[in-house]
């Protein structure tokens, strides 16, 4: 049996999706189509929207434009900012999808400000501040790390953002944080939200910026009136309809969701603690996600580690996922300023909020075996099972 | 043919967890499958181990251990139902194998980076990784064979003689051997093959990998680009003539003739010498490349009796073996004197070959089968100062 403790890379659709799917699988249209077929998908696409809003606390006038994923959703809203003379203001340990088209525009002349986050993997509003000008045009700051899973204290870095740079229009890359705290534009105090899918059980391949009604976000896919002519190319509409069928469950079960992910994370670090000696918990001085465990264990190799966990049925991560197949160092770690050798043995563990307590000593003894096993390899004496 | 019996010892299959070295090749493709038939549990691995987009000279593709072949060792593994795992050794092979390739040849010498990727990496590396994993085996698609008797383990040569590849792995350990698995050596390349077509692997017909993996193109221009070039330098006759210009000693290798565009010559020459201090590639007859004899240095024992031997310090005594000199070498006999743990000369009986410092020099029993060790042809200087110091 698998245990999944890789949440935060994607959280698995239950079952409930099947149905959706299959429905949708019969007569889909265009949705741009005039036919009953188009007005059905068009219909499911409307829903949907209406669903993942009632998630995001959306207002009348707020938008909610369906993308690819976060990642397209990132791209679109900085690219905006191409050609901008005021300053773009981000962090050190978001995720690639906005470091690099920011590191882009800096390369096409924009003056690009990345913030170093604390230690602990978290940005201080004082930090951020400091970066901020009268032109800043930009501010953009993850709501939750997705590789420690320190929660960033953006309500106060945005009412400090909008007394220092009135012009600068505030967003927040919550992929991370949506479906483990609330997110909405109100209560995190931004102009501009981006979300995602297949972090909250929907489908890979979906994503949203939900922004207020006055920001202006220019479309990076061009060739088509979708999405209120800010997403050009015709809608995924069964992934689309997921989205809003797991974000409505959600609207109900977030607080026992969070509430399900705490009691699991916290048995699993006690237990932690206790078996395995000298192990480091990362970003735990500060607000973090319910579900993330980012564990420092000395002596151990984490991609190892990955590996030796898995042959056990244990799914967990050496950082963010990646797609080559290669893992690279964690930047976010880097960023925080830990080194070479704590960046390399450590491993995230982010977990569901539905899994069985019962599990989780299964999780430690594995964890607690391989790493002893790496260990003892390290001080020169050979175990082999 | 009967499929599935290629493993060397039985004993406790399905106890036993070994790693799978996968290239995504047909010959360690055809190894999982064997082993896959034995019940033991089995881990995929292809290991990477450079990164080719960032240092290809090139756009041509490797030869192997590229994306695309492992994206086919995952196929391969999904066929077979074991797991597949990408594992990163950039930073060892570059230590171990890239360096030592590019400083050989900038010495004037010529080297074999597969057999410092088989002791480095795939026997040292690979093994401590496995062992993370909770695995006690390492099996490679390598056609060499591994015979276990009272005295210890043999490295045989592989069935398969075209195919053979013990001479890259004289480096290996005892305790190394007896948690090896060679499933391809009792098999020749055409067995292998048509194992690979009956199970559809899809890395049945895949053309064969030459040469040196990491490398695209020319390995002259690779050495350049990774290590600097050594500049230009003369070709000159034993006597000291000046007869033309050459791009660099990194370019040539003792024993070699082609290549050296230098014309008006009654007989054919030859490279047989290189000077890394005067950055001089010395020219002569084939006849100027005969040796009565030559040293052999860093010697790794590998045959359990010889061993013991060594181990008791019998030095000075001599034996009849053959010796492999270069990687497509048939082998022809010697006679070794051992002078100490590290140190072998060896003088040829009947015929000699031409060798190249820096390159192996494998030694065979008289049956040319079994390896009894083996160590790194020393350059000229080398040999006259052991020789020194050995009558000293």
């Amino acid at each position: 049996m698998i245990i999944d403790c890789d949440a935060n890379a994607t959280y698995s659709p239950d079952q409930r999706i099947r149905g959706v799917i299959s429905s949708y699988l019969e007569s889909l249209g265009n949705p741009s189509s005039l036919h009953r077929g188009g007005q059905r998908a068009r219909a499911a696409i409307e829903e949907a929207r209406a669903a993942v809003g009632r998630l995001v606390n959306a207002k009348a006038h707020d938008r909610i434009i369906f993308t690819s994923g976060a990642t397209e959703a990132n791209n679109t809203i900085i690219q905006s900012f191409r050609g901008s003379r005021g300053e773009l203001v981000s962090a050190s340990n978001e995720h690639p999808c906005v470091l690099e088209p920011l590191r882009q525009l800096a390369s096409l002349g924009s003056k690009v400000i990345f913030v170093d986050p604390t230690s602990d993997g978290s940005l201080s509003a004082e930090a951020v501040s400091k970066e901020l000008t009268q032109t800043t045009a930009l501010v953009s700051i993850m709501a939750a790390n997705n590789e420690v899973g320190a929660i960033n204290p953006i309500g106060e870095i945005a009412r400090v953002a909008r007394q220092r740079s009135p012009r600068a229009v505030i967003h927040s890359d919550a992929a991370q944080l949506l479906g483990k705290g609330t997110v909405s534009l109100d209560a995190l105090g931004v102009d501009l939200l981006t979300i995602s899918a297949h972090k909250i059980g929907g489908l890979s391949g979906v994503g949203a910026i939900v922004m207020r009604d006055k920001i202006d976000v220019k479309p990076l896919l061009i060739g088509g009136p979708q999405e209120g002519k800010v997403r050009g190319g015709t809608e995924n509409v069964i992934g689309i309809a997921v989205f809003g069928v797991v974000a409505d469950a959600l609207v109900n079960e977030l607080p026992s969701r969070i509430q399900g992910m705490e009691r699991v994370r916290d048995d699993f670090e006690r237990m932690v603690l206790q078996e395995i000696p000298n192990v480091i918990i990362n970003a735990s001085g500060v607000a973090r996600l319910p579900n993330t465990s980012s564990l420092y264990i000395p002596g151990v190799r984490a991609d190892d580690l990955v590996v030796a966990l898995d042959l056990e049925g244990i799914l967990v991560s050496s950082g963010a996922a990646c797609s080559s197949g290669k893992p690279e160092p964690s930047h976010v770690l880097i960023s925080m300023g830990q080194s070479e050798e704590r960046v390399r043995s450590t491993i995230r563990v982010s977990f569901r909020s539905d899994l069985s307590r019962q599990d989780v000593p299964r999780v430690v003894t594995a964890l607690q075996r391989a790493s002893e096993r790496m260990r003892n390899k390290q001080s020169g004496a050979s175990s082999v099972i | 043919m009967t499929v599935g019996d290629a493993t060397v010892n039985n004993k406790a299959d399905s106890q036993r967890s070994i790693v799978v070295a996968m290239s995504g090749g047909v010959d360690s493709s055809v190894a999982a499958y064997l082993l896959s038939k034995t019940g033991s549990q089995l881990v995929g691995v292809s290991m990477q181990v450079w990164d080719y987009k960032k240092n290809s000279c090139d756009n041509s593709r490797a030869t192997c251990c590229s994306p695309a072949d492992f994206n086919d060792a995952r196929r391969v593994a999904a066929n077979l139902n074991i797991p597949y795992y990408v594992v990163d050794f950039e930073a060892t092979f570059e230590q171990e194998v890239i360096n030592r390739f590019v400083e050989t040849y900038q010495l004037g010498m010529t080297p074999n980076p597969c057999i410092d990727c088989n002791s480095k990496v795939k026997f040292r590396e690979l093994r401590e990784r496995a062992l993370s994993f909770g695995c006690s085996h390492v099996a490679t698609g390598h056609y060499a064979r591994i015979r276990e008797s009272a005295e210890g383990f043999h490295l045989l040569r592989g069935v398969d003689r075209e195919k053979d590849q013990s001479y890259f792995l004289y480096t290996c350990k005892q305790e190394e051997l007896g948690r090896t698995l060679f499933p391809v050596g009792n098999y020749t390349k055409s067995e292998i093959r048509e194992i690979a077509r009956e199970v559809g692997l899809v890395t049945a017909d895949k053309p064969e990998s030459q040469d040196i993996c990491f490398v695209a193109g020319s390995v002259q221009d690779f050495v350049t680009k990774i290590g600097g070039g050594r500049g230009k330098g003369d070709f000159v006759t034993r006597d000291g003539k000046k007869v033309g210009e050459h791009e660099g000693i990194h370019r040539f290798t003792v024993g070699q003739r082609k290549g050296l565009n230098i014309g008006g010559l009654a007989e054919p020459l030859y490279v047989v010498d290189l000077n890394p201090m005067t950055n001089e590639v010395i020219l002569g007859s084939r006849e100027d490349l005969k040796r009565e004899s030559f040293s052999v240095i860093d010697m790794h024992w590998i045959n359990p009796g010889l061993r013991e031997r060594v181990d008791r310090g019998e030095f000075g005594c001599e034996q009849d073996v053959f010796v492999q000199v270069r990687s497509r070498h048939q082998g022809v006999r010697a006679r070794m004197k051992v002078v100490d743990r590290d140190t072998c000369v060896f003088s040829w009986i009947d015929e000699w070959a031409a060798i190249s410092p820096g390159q192996a020099a494998v030694v065979y029993d008289l049956n040319n089968e079994e390896v009894l060790a083996g160590g790194r042809i020393a350059k000229s200087r080398e040999t006259v100062v052991s020789k020194e110091a050995s009558s000293h």
